[in-house]
């Protein structure tokens, strides 16, 4: 636990990162270093995005895992990584 | 429309005197029953107008009093049966006054006579006397306490809302039945303390570890994007014009915040995953020694390591085994010989020697692995300055993690054969096994003698070097041509030797002590050398004998550099220092120059060119030594 806690906060101090989030499969947020109501409209709107995707490459390919997810914004780049019980999210401004 | 009959019908109308305001089902609580009960009589009383009114009866308690005390002068009570009235007509007290008159008279005597009949004292002897006690100041205190904070806090609860949080409560209980379920089939990663220990939300948190390493670096990458992209894609285009000298193109840096107050002591990459190299911090100091660290960086990763490991003793030496890349030969500044298995969780080595198991006395400077022995066992060598090499096999590894390990006591070269007044043995510095004859190796000495040795030959030298006037810091043989190898030194000095003979092929002087030296993977010509003067010099024999191609100053003022290797496939060359810190840097295409084939000829395979270059290379120099 305390490794993990220890990356999420080298995370934050690395230039850019907007914030991390940790959540559940249930969509219940376990560490977020955002305020809680984004919190839970980033978990809450992820999750089906990553369910798609997930699915997505099921379908293409069953033999392939799904190993992280990147959308890029105009504003800031949203990476998201996700396990079998849990997905984490962590929200950077590109280096200029 | 009412219908006729209808309209004949008659309708009883009662009238009753019940007041139809009044409450018809008044109910009252009733102490004793501790129940609403019913009120059965209702009061019917209507009031319609009320108004108070003045008037008293004479003979009354009140208006007795009123009449003594508030009769104003010039005003008489006229005596009237049943009712007291008061007039403004002055009227005259007949009988009873004895002035008669004036007008005043009667007024006064009346007031006399109120007065008379207010208070009837002792006219003879009356006094009265009246005194009056200090009243005893009065004093406020008063405290006041600092009210408890108080949050106002509103809410509020319909049906929904207590639906939705006995949904919520059942949805956390199945979860948290969910994750207890899933922890015990992994049990045998946790604690069974720390399952009890922590909370529910927290202790599968360690699971995530994976994905969190992947995010880091990601965002790492993201951050340093461009150095990223030099390093896989930027060729320096201006190479062409520079005629034959090369650039180092810096790239990303390696640093660990608690191990700053040390020195790179050791630098060795990773056959198997040519992105993580191994560092050993330590120190030069010999006056000073602070612990050592044993760290794993990988490229990806630049901003924290990978691995981390502690150390009592300064780190020297490391060698990471080249086909079991998870197995890490540590020597330290104690002496001590260790290994260190990545796989496992400790933080510990997994063997270690002790004095009981014949560590060495002096810093161990160099450990190399070698090929497994008869029974498959690991092996691996150490030379130090106690003038030992020793050979340690690991035994009973794999399933039991036992401390001791196992050594053979292999070669002893001390030169105390020729001095006998004095033991002098040499102290080893540096040590390189021959990459094809498995027995032959070499040994650098803190003399500046090499010694060719073999691991048949216990008791003599094959051949001994007068190599430099200092320690020869590194002693390296070339990846492809089986006779050279390279020594260097802190006299300055970079040589070039065929083992066949006694004199170095090649000598360079770099102006400055040198640090280490190594040979390039790729080509059998070239290779890096550091000096403390912050430069990194790349030579290739094969485009000019005598100078470098380049020479180039690295690192910031007052750090020095300590160490330097190639990476096994990418064209980038890690150099440590003495602030712990890791640079990497890409070499330009002029110092990865591979040997050119003319049109039409067959491409000979790699290590053969390189074989055959030097050979030329080889030839040239020795036709004018044979004259």
């Amino acid at each position: 636990m305390a490794e993990v806690d220890e990356i999420v906060k080298r995370l934050q101090a690395q230039k850019g990162v907007e914030g991390v989030i940790i959540a559940n499969s249930e969509g219940i947020a376990i560490r977020s270093t955002l305020e809680d109501q984004h919190t839970v409209q980033y978990v809450a709107l992820i999750q089906p995005l990553l369910v798609k995707a997930k699915k997505m490459l099921q379908e293409m390919d069953p033999s392939d895992d799904f190993t992280y997810l990147r959308v890029r914004t105009e504003k800031n780049e949203i990476i998201i990584t996700a396990d079998k019980e849990y997905f984490m999210v962590a929200i950077q401004k590109p280096a200029p | 429309h009412l219908k006729s009959a209808e309209l004949k019908e008659e309708i009883t109308r009662v009238l009753n005197a019940n007041n139809p305001h009044a409450p018809k089902n008044l109910v009252r609580y009733s102490f004793k029953e501790r129940v609403y009960k019913p009120v059965t009589a209702v009061d019917h009383l209507a009031v319609h107008f009320a108004l108070e009114g003045n008037l008293l009866h004479k003979e009354s308690d009140e208006a007795r009093r009123l009449t003594i005390f508030q009769l104003p002068p010039g005003m008489s009570a006229i005596k009237n049966p049943g009712v007291l009235i008061w007039t403004t007509t002055p009227v005259e007290d007949g009988g009873e006054s004895e002035e008669t008159g004036d007008e005043d008279k009667p007024r006064s005597a009346s007031s006399k006579r109120r007065k008379r009949e207010a208070k009837i004292t002792n006219q003879f002897n009356f006094s009265e006397r009246a005194g009056q006690t200090r009243n005893n100041p009065s004093r406020e205190r008063s405290c006041q306490t600092e009210p408890p904070p108080r949050i106002t806090f509103s809410d509020s609860a319909n049906q929904w809302e207590i639906y939705d949080a006995y949904l919520e409560k059942l949805q956390t209980q199945d979860s948290i039945e969910k994750k207890k379920k899933s922890t015990v089939e992994k049990k045998e990663d946790f604690d069974v303390k720390k399952k009890s220990l922590l909370d529910s939300g927290s202790e599968d948190v360690t699971q995530v570890a994976e994905v969190a390493k992947i995010i880091e670096r990601i965002v790492i990458q993201n951050t340093m994007d461009d150095i990223a992209q030099d390093f896989k894609y930027f060729e320096d285009a201006s190479d062409e014009f520079r005629d034959q000298e090369g650039t180092l193109l810096p790239l990303w840096t390696f640093q660990y915040e608690k191990a700053r107050h040390l020195s790179v002591t050791a630098l060795c990459w990773n056959n198997k995953y040519q992105d993580l190299f191994a560092v050993g911090l330590g120190s030069y100091d010999f006056g000073k020694q602070a612990g050592g660290m044993l760290l794993f960086f990988s490229l990806k990763n630049s901003a924290f390591p990978e691995h981390i490991y502690p150390t009592a003793s300064g780190i020297l030496c490391l060698d990471i085994h080249p086909q079991l890349s998870y197995l890490v030969a540590v020597g330290f500044y104690d002496g001590c010989v260790a290994v260190y298995n990545l796989k496992e969780q400790t933080r510990d080595p997994v063997y270690k020697s002790t004095a009981s198991t014949g560590k060495h006395t002096d810093p161990v400077w160099q450990v190399r692995w070698q090929n497994d022995d008869m029974d498959n066992n690991h092996m691996f060598c150490s030379v130090s300055s106690d003038g030992r090499v020793v050979t340690w096999t690991l035994v009973k590894n794999e399933l039991m993690s036992s401390d001791i390990i196992r050594l053979s006591v292999k070669g002893a070269p001390s030169d105390g054969s020729e001095d006998s007044q004095m033991t002098a043995v040499s102290h080893g510095t540096s040590l390189d096994f021959h990459k094809q004859i498995d027995y032959l190796f070499l040994v650098g000495t803190e003399e500046g003698k090499i010694y060719k040795c073999s691991k048949t030959y216990s008791s003599q030298f094959l051949e001994t070097y007068d190599a430099h006037r200092m320690p020869v810091d590194t002693v390296k043989w070339n990846h492809f041509h089986p006779r050279i190898f390279i020594s260097c030194s802190s006299d300055w000095n970079v040589k070039i030797w065929d083992h066949t003979i006694k004199t170095p092929m090649f000598t360079f002087d770099l102006g400055s002590p040198v640090g280490d030296v190594c040979w390039a993977p790729y080509s059998s010509t070239i290779f890096a050398a550091v000096t403390i003067d912050r430069k990194v010099h790349v030579f290739d024999l094969s485009i000019n004998k005598f100078e470098g191609i380049c020479h180039q100053i690295v690192v910031a003022k007052k750090i020095r550099l300590t160490h330097i290797e190639f990476n096994p496939i990418h064209p980038i060359i890690i150099v440590g220092d003495d602030r712990a810190t890791v640079t990497s840097l890409k070499l330009s295409p002029n110092l990865r120059k591979k040997p050119k084939s003319k049109k039409g000829q067959e491409l000979p395979k790699g290590s053969e060119a390189e074989v055959l270059k030097m050979d030329r290379l080889l030839a040239l120099l020795r036709e004018p030594e044979l004259d």
